[in-house]
């Protein structure tokens, strides 16, 4: 279920009646997994199986591993929850990607009769590292196992971050699925607040400027240069408005029925260095990956070339996750390449007494950002193209070399790139945080009522499915 | 009592933000022109009197006249002056590329054809053409318009074959080929022209996408609550190859329908989506080239000339680099004609006149 359907808000409001209505913690909790399910089963009620399948195995290798002291046991416990998550997600993602590749790289045979076809189920990149993390900060012993089942099957299918995030760690939200939260009415003006914004960035820019994007990616090559760099730019506008949107839509909707995520998004092109950004992009993915991923293969405490590998390793697998190509991995390695190089270059570069001597604080700060939002521009590149020889013709139109020339500026999307570099800019100078009360605010409520029209008097012509419903 | 102030917060500003939407609307959203019945044509048509403000792709009002037809089109035949002979008439059908909501009244191809042959002209377009229309309705209404019109000439503007084809909807083949007579009833028609009336046109916009074909905040499936899966129901058109099969004879019956539908000459205007992008390369040739070469052969054997503007098209995209197909804010190289595409109609349709020997004179 989209949050941008009828159905969705029907559900919400719903289920916002039924938390405010009834006393009981245990049937409040009930009712609130029953309608996570059907949130779930509304797209395809088979793959519910998987769903639950994953949270009874996750629930009872925590139980488990909270019975057992013996560290080989407890190891196999956990060896048990990756190979069956891991396994699940690898069968369904990534089969068809390594028979084509594997018949690539060994060549001469066709993979078509040993391809699947599965369909990928949805949220399930989501869901799947949301129970790992339970599996092994139980195992690490940073997280006591729930004894609760209902606290622990709503905390993997709990709707509002269900199918694309954010990644919610058990940490956070299983102790607030225990001290029964009741909804109120500040969060649910706050949360209101949230969801409209994300709403906003979603309908009103990302699928307005998802037009222009998906024409000229289409027939990548055919473009001139300065068409294809505002595609591009309106690209990184575009998934960023429709993943924070959905994020911001997320926490709202968690927020209106009582509970709290962290924020997945902190303003990412105002960074200023590769790791700046992925500590403000999608952070809940790249904090798992550095927790999970990244510091248990070593981290940066061996030698820099140690340090180089595991941010490759933890880069691609990243790029991975977002899905079975190569094209993501390119993403993957162009990061990890960008960030390795970042790690080895800017100290020596930026940090050296002479060169703070010579150059502006300023200046620097300001080139440091245009490299970084020029590479993860580019990046992006890889991640939207098709395939390979799209993105060849993309950026060889983007330095020039295009084969058709037409010229296209699409007005919506050049007024969307200013407004959204004019959102980071004000922020960069603003206050830290800016959620005033609605109700106590008329000229919030106003804001928001406008911005609310705005999507329904000029909805887009092609609505999007949101694009991190693919991962 | 808190809660009533908030939601007398709430109604205040949403009221306020409505009056913002109002007036921002009316620059930037489309507006909605009332489509009453029609007793004369047996449609519902624009209003007479009536504009349409469009804005979705490219940038441009339409004035309409009574039968829908283009207030340009029927103003340029009321002034003209009474020392002039009438003019020839030529009716121009099609869907909305004749429409041409797209680009305003003086870019128009009839417009252009007028400037381009001098207000003195012996020989005058009359665009007939609504949004959809295909070749059943007008083998249905082209009997209605010439009891109002004198044409001398017909002519078709087709942007594809489809129209030629079945679709199973107007153009049927069980069991055996048959035009089915149909009117696509616009949505509301009396809360169109009440919110038309009060200026309410984002009122309009919102309510079409929100309940009307039930569709979402974002436009979509229709709404359910049933669980998933659900089977795709989106229309698929036929390929080149599946057209190519059922093509012939099919072209025949609805070739010899609009024949019988007029005691005029028909001519086809065929506008391919010339230049043609194909993975980022740009090809100056339809892919489906021989099928429509087929079809022409077909028309001329019916006596029904074909124009083919193919060569003007691939010619503009070499000499200028630009598309006679979208807009900036719609998708360019895609989409409807824009000015540039109606001048290259026009022009064509100046040669037409002159091989016509429509009293055109050089």
């Amino acid at each position: 279920m989209l949050f941008t359907r009828l159905e969705f808000f029907g559900l919400l409001a719903f289920t916002l009646v039924f938390l405010y209505r009834v006393g009981s913690a245990r049937l409040r909790k009930l009712y609130l997994l029953a309608a996570s399910y059907y949130f779930y089963a509304f797209w395809d009620w088979r793959f519910l199986a998987l769903l639950m399948a994953s949270t009874l195995c996750d629930f009872g290798v925590g139980r488990a591993l909270s019975r057992c002291d013996r560290s080989r046991v407890r190891r196999a416990w956990l060896t048990l929850s990756l190979v069956a998550n891991l396994g699940i997600l690898g069968f369904y993602k990534y089969f068809d990607f390594f028979v084509v590749e594997l018949s690539r790289l060994t060549g001469g045979w066709d993979p078509g009769s040993h391809l699947l076809g599965l369909v990928l189920p949805i949220g399930i990149s989501f869901y799947t590292f949301q129970t790992l993390s339970y599996t092994i900060d139980v195992y690490r012993g940073r997280l006591q196992p729930t004894s609760s089942f209902t606290d622990f099957a709503l905390y993997v299918a709990f709707f509002p971050q269900l199918v694309a995030g954010p990644i919610v760690r058990a940490r956070e939200l299983l102790p607030q699925l225990a001290e029964n939260r009741h909804p109120s009415r500040d969060r649910l003006f706050a949360g209101a607040q949230t969801f409209v914004f994300g709403f906003f960035k979603k309908v009103f820019i990302a699928d307005r400027v998802a037009v222009f994007v998906d024409g000229v990616f289409a027939d990548a090559g055919a473009f001139d240069a300065v068409t294809t760099w505002l595609a591009v730019l309106a690209y990184a506008v575009q998934i960023y408005c429709d993943f924070s949107g959905y994020s911001d839509m997320a926490i709202g909707t968690a927020r209106m029925l009582g509970y709290d995520f962290a924020e997945n998004f902190r303003h990412p092109y105002l960074a200023r260095s590769l790791s700046e950004f992925w500590r403000r992009w999608h952070i809940s993915l790249s904090t798992w990956l550095r927790d999970y991923l990244y510091l248990p293969l070593g981290g940066s405490r061996g030698g820099r070339l140690f340090t180089f590998r595991n941010l490759g390793i933890t880069m691609v697998l990243g790029g991975l996750w977002h899905g079975a190509a190569l094209h993501f991995m390119a993403w993957g390695v162009w990061h990890g390449v960008a960030l390795a190089v970042e790690r080895a270059v800017a100290p020596r570069l930026l940090g050296g007494a002479s060169m703070s001597r010579r150059i502006p604080p300023r200046l620097i700060s300001v080139a440091s950002w245009g490299v970084t939002t020029l590479v993860v521009v580019v990046g992006w590149v890889f991640f939207r193209a098709t395939d390979f020889p799209a993105a060849g013709r993309l950026l060889s139109a983007m330095v020039g070399h295009s084969g058709g020339g037409l010229r296209w500026i699409h007005p919506f999307a050049a007024a969307a790139l200013l407004m959204v570099a004019m959102w980071h800019l004000w922020w960069a100078m603003g206050p830290e945080r800016w959620r005033p009360p609605l109700a106590q605010n008329w000229a919030t409520a106003l804001w928001l009522c406008f911005l609310v029209g705005l999507c329904f008097a000029y909805p887009p012509r092609d609505p999007n499915p949101f694009l991190y419903f693919q991962f | 009592m808190r809660l009533f102030r908030d939601l007398l917060n709430l109604a205040s500003a949403a009221a306020v933000a409505g009056m913002l939407l109002w007036v921002f609307g009316a620059e930037f959203a489309n507006s909605v022109a009332p489509y009453p019945f029609d007793e004369t044509i047996g449609r519902h048509l624009p209003a007479p009197g009536s504009s349409l403000r469009f804005r979705t792709e490219g940038w441009a009002t339409t004035h309409y006249a009574e039968h829908g037809l283009l207030a340009v089109d029927v103003e340029a035949l009321a002034s003209r002056p009474d020392t002039l002979p009438p003019p020839i008439l030529v009716g121009v059908w099609g869907d909305s590329f004749v429409q041409g909501v797209h680009v305003d009244d003086g870019m128009k191809f009839s417009s252009q054809f007028r400037r381009l042959l001098g207000d003195d002209s012996e020989v005058a377009l009359v665009a007939i053409g609504q949004p959809g229309w295909d070749v059943t309705d007008v083998v249905d209404l082209v009997d209605r318009y010439e009891a109002l019109y004198d044409f001398e000439a017909q002519l078709l503007v087709l942007h594809d074959l489809f129209d030629f084809s079945p679709n199973e909807e107007t153009f049927v083949t069980d069991p055996a080929f048959r035009f089915v007579s149909r009117e696509r009833h616009p949505p509301a028609p009396r809360l169109r022209s009440r919110l038309a009336a009060l200026r309410l046109d984002f009122v309009w916009v919102s309510w079409e996408r929100l309940f009307l074909a039930h569709r979402n905040p974002v436009g979509g499936a229709p709404l359910r609550w049933r669980p998933g899966p659900v089977p795709s129901t989106a229309k698929t058109w036929p390929s080149w190859t599946q057209l190519e099969e059922v093509s012939p004879a099919a072209w025949d019956f609805a070739l010899d329908r609009l024949v019988g539908s007029s005691q005029r000459r028909w001519t086809i205007v065929y506008i391919p989506r010339i230049p043609f992008f194909d993975g980022g390369r740009v090809q100056l040739e339809e892919p489906a080239v021989g099928i429509v070469r087929r079809f022409a052969e077909h028309c001329s054997a019916r006596g029904v000339e074909f124009v083919d503007l193919s060569d003007r098209l691939k010619a503009f995209y070499l000499d200028r680099g630009r598309s006679a197909f979208g807009f900036d804010n719609g998708q360019v190289g895609r989409g409807h004609l824009n000015a540039d595409g109606h001048r290259i109609l026009a022009e064509a349709l100046v040669e037409w006149s002159r091989e016509q020997g429509f009293g055109v004179d050089d």
